[in-house]
């Protein structure tokens, strides 16, 4: 009794000295994913302690928060208290100038076999052989809100005509029904949706007309200087710590399988897509 | 009932990963016996008396007893176990204590299977069975997506064996799974079918002011804000006028299509104001 009641007195001291200057928000913004903010929130909350528990931090100095919106996320974002973030690689790449997003580790999803995914673009077989093709075409995908990354993950297939619509929209199938009923719609898919795609009953009129390179699925980035190098370095330690989880139940519940260092590779292909995005 | 679900369905956040659940066969209706001397026919009668007495707590109660008192004396009912899933499911959506929750939608979803043990081909069997188990997929995280699923292939029996059951109920549920589900390839949502379903519910019942709001959202769904607004409209005012009848849920259904209202009136606004240079989301 008396070493639970030190360990009360140490935490409620350690709450105490975690001012809210000091508070740390980690949040996950994942534009096109399903569940809102307060769905998200309980989880979040588990992820948030278990990080500061690692990091050795008093849990009251970290919180953390899902946005489904990138306008959601752009508004949390620009707050002071958001050091550091979960984002895909759209998001990233019309973000990061802006931003100054710094990557500093690479995530892997779950299901995911690694940190990297290949992105296919889908359309109705036979209607199209080259980007020329898609002229005039709507191009749908959850990584819509982000068209530089869209032509930028198709680039290495071919340059896509300027007439070409770029959409957001988080209704993959009904984009994929227009597709093969055969609208002038194609539709990027991201790796998890490209792997299920034979799955679907209308899946013999569509075909993969091109694929992106491996591109990483998401980064872990810190937001401008609002995190200190030694916080921050507590920080990776101890999501790696997290990935390490045999039961891996926090990360499960962010449907993320574990962490990984910055690849200079991974790294380097991002800030190519980057630099071309508009 | 539409409350029931869609408070189901609002679970759907990051966590709810795949855990499938064997559906299993059971008895456990708890310990309610049939009272001496009264028919099935009678305590049937008795209990849909007490469950209209909603919202009184106790008088659900006693609907809920009544109905796996039915269950218990008549080896083939089904008119009884679906009362019990009724009722158990009115009770997690208002105020049961959180000790008693797990339990009930476990009951539920037992209750449910019973019924389909006992009648596999009685629509209000799939029925209620879909309808715990969208409660279960709030409740235990861990069975939504497996939960979901498997309420799509009940909800499409039973709207085979009896589409007009609980005035065009499975399609109506159907409609809000496939709305509010998270979408291919994660789960069963697709706002397209759920537009359809939503329309074949308002079709089997037109007066009925739930299918009117799955309709409204289901249009807000897909992007037809003004037509979302117009079924919003017309089903709050039929709501107002079940309300004035005594109806027990109207008050419920006013709420949801002054909300549906809200939302298609801000998505009207926000289309008028703000398209950008990629057009509007789809």
């Amino acid at each position: 009794m008396r070493a639970a009641l030190t360990a009360a007195v140490l935490l409620a001291v350690g709450s105490a000295q975690a001012r809210e200057s000091e508070k740390t928000l980690f949040l996950a913004c994942a534009p096109g994913y399903p569940g809102t903010s307060a769905e998200a929130q309980p989880h979040m909350d588990a992820f948030a302690a278990a990080v500061a528990r690692g990091a050795g931090w008093p849990a009251a100095s970290l919180g953390a928060g899902y946005e489904p919106t990138e306008q959601g996320g752009l508004a949390r974002l620009s707050q002071r208290e958001t050091g550091v973030a979960l984002v895909p690689l759209p998001f990233w790449v019309k973000h990061t100038r802006a931003l100054a997003l710094e990557p500093r580790m690479q995530v892997v999803l779950q299901g995911a076999s690694g940190p990297t995914e290949v992105w296919a673009l889908v359309a109705k077989k036979g209607r199209v052989a080259s980007p020329t093709a898609l002229a005039g075409f709507t191009l749908a995908s959850t990584a819509g809100y982000a068209p530089g990354f869209v032509r930028g993950a198709l680039s290495g297939w071919g340059k896509l005509p300027e007439s070409v619509k770029v959409i957001e929209s988080s209704q993959v199938l009904s984009q994929l029904r227009k597709a093969a009923s055969g609208a002038d719609v194609a539709v990027l898919l991201d790796g998890a949706q490209t792997a299920a795609l034979s799955s679907l009953p209308f899946a013999a009129e569509l075909e993969v007309v091109a694929r992106s390179e491996p591109l990483p699925s998401g980064f872990v980035v810190t937001v401008g200087q609002r995190l200190p190098s030694a916080k921050r370095r507590s920080l990776e330690q101890s999501l790696v710590k997290l990935s390490a989880d045999p039961a891996g139940a926090t990360l499960q519940a962010m449907r993320m399988s574990r962490f990984l260092p910055m690849d200079a590779g991974a790294l380097a292909t991002a800030r190519r897509l980057a630099g071309a995005a508009p | 009932m539409r409350r029931v679900l869609g408070a189901a369905l609002a679970c759907l956040a990051l966590a709810c990963a795949s855990a499938p659940k064997t559906l299993r066969p059971t008895t456990g209706l708890g310990p309610t016996q049939m009272p001496p001397g009264q028919s099935a026919t009678q305590l049937l009668a008795e209990a849909r008396a007490s469950f209209a007495r909603r919202p009184l707590p106790e008088a659900v109660r006693r609907a809920e007893t009544l109905f796996l008192a039915t269950a218990h004396g008549e080896p083939h009912d089904v008119e009884g176990l679906y009362g019990a899933i009724q009722a158990r499911l009115w009770r997690l959506e208002h105020g049961a204590e959180a000790a008693e929750r797990d339990a009930l939608v476990g009951s539920a979803v037992e209750a449910g299977q019973l019924c389909l043990t006992r009648a596999p081909e009685r629509a209000e069997c799939h029925y209620g069975l879909a309808l715990a188990l969208g409660v279960q997929a709030r409740e235990r995280h861990a069975t939504a997506i497996a939960g979901l699923q498997e309420m799509v292939v009940h909800l499409r029996r039973a709207a085979e064996l009896e589409p007009r059951f609980d005035h065009g109920g499975p399609a109506r549920v159907l409609g809000l799974v496939l709305l509010r589900a998270p979408g291919w390839p994660l789960g069963p949502g697709d706002a397209e079918q759920g537009l359809e379903e939503a329309r074949k519910a308002v079709a089997l019942a037109p007066e009925y002011p739930p299918n009117l709001l799955v309709l409204s959202e289901a249009l807000l769904a897909n992007g037809a804000a003004a037509e979302s607004r117009d079924w919003a409209e017309r089903a709050v005012e039929l709501a107002r006028a079940q309300e004035a009848r005594g109806e027990p849920d109207a008050s419920g259904w006013v709420r949801e299509g002054e909300q549906l209202l809200a939302k298609a009136q801000r998505s009207l606004n926000s289309a008028a104001t703000s398209r950008g240079p990629w057009g509007p989301s789809t």
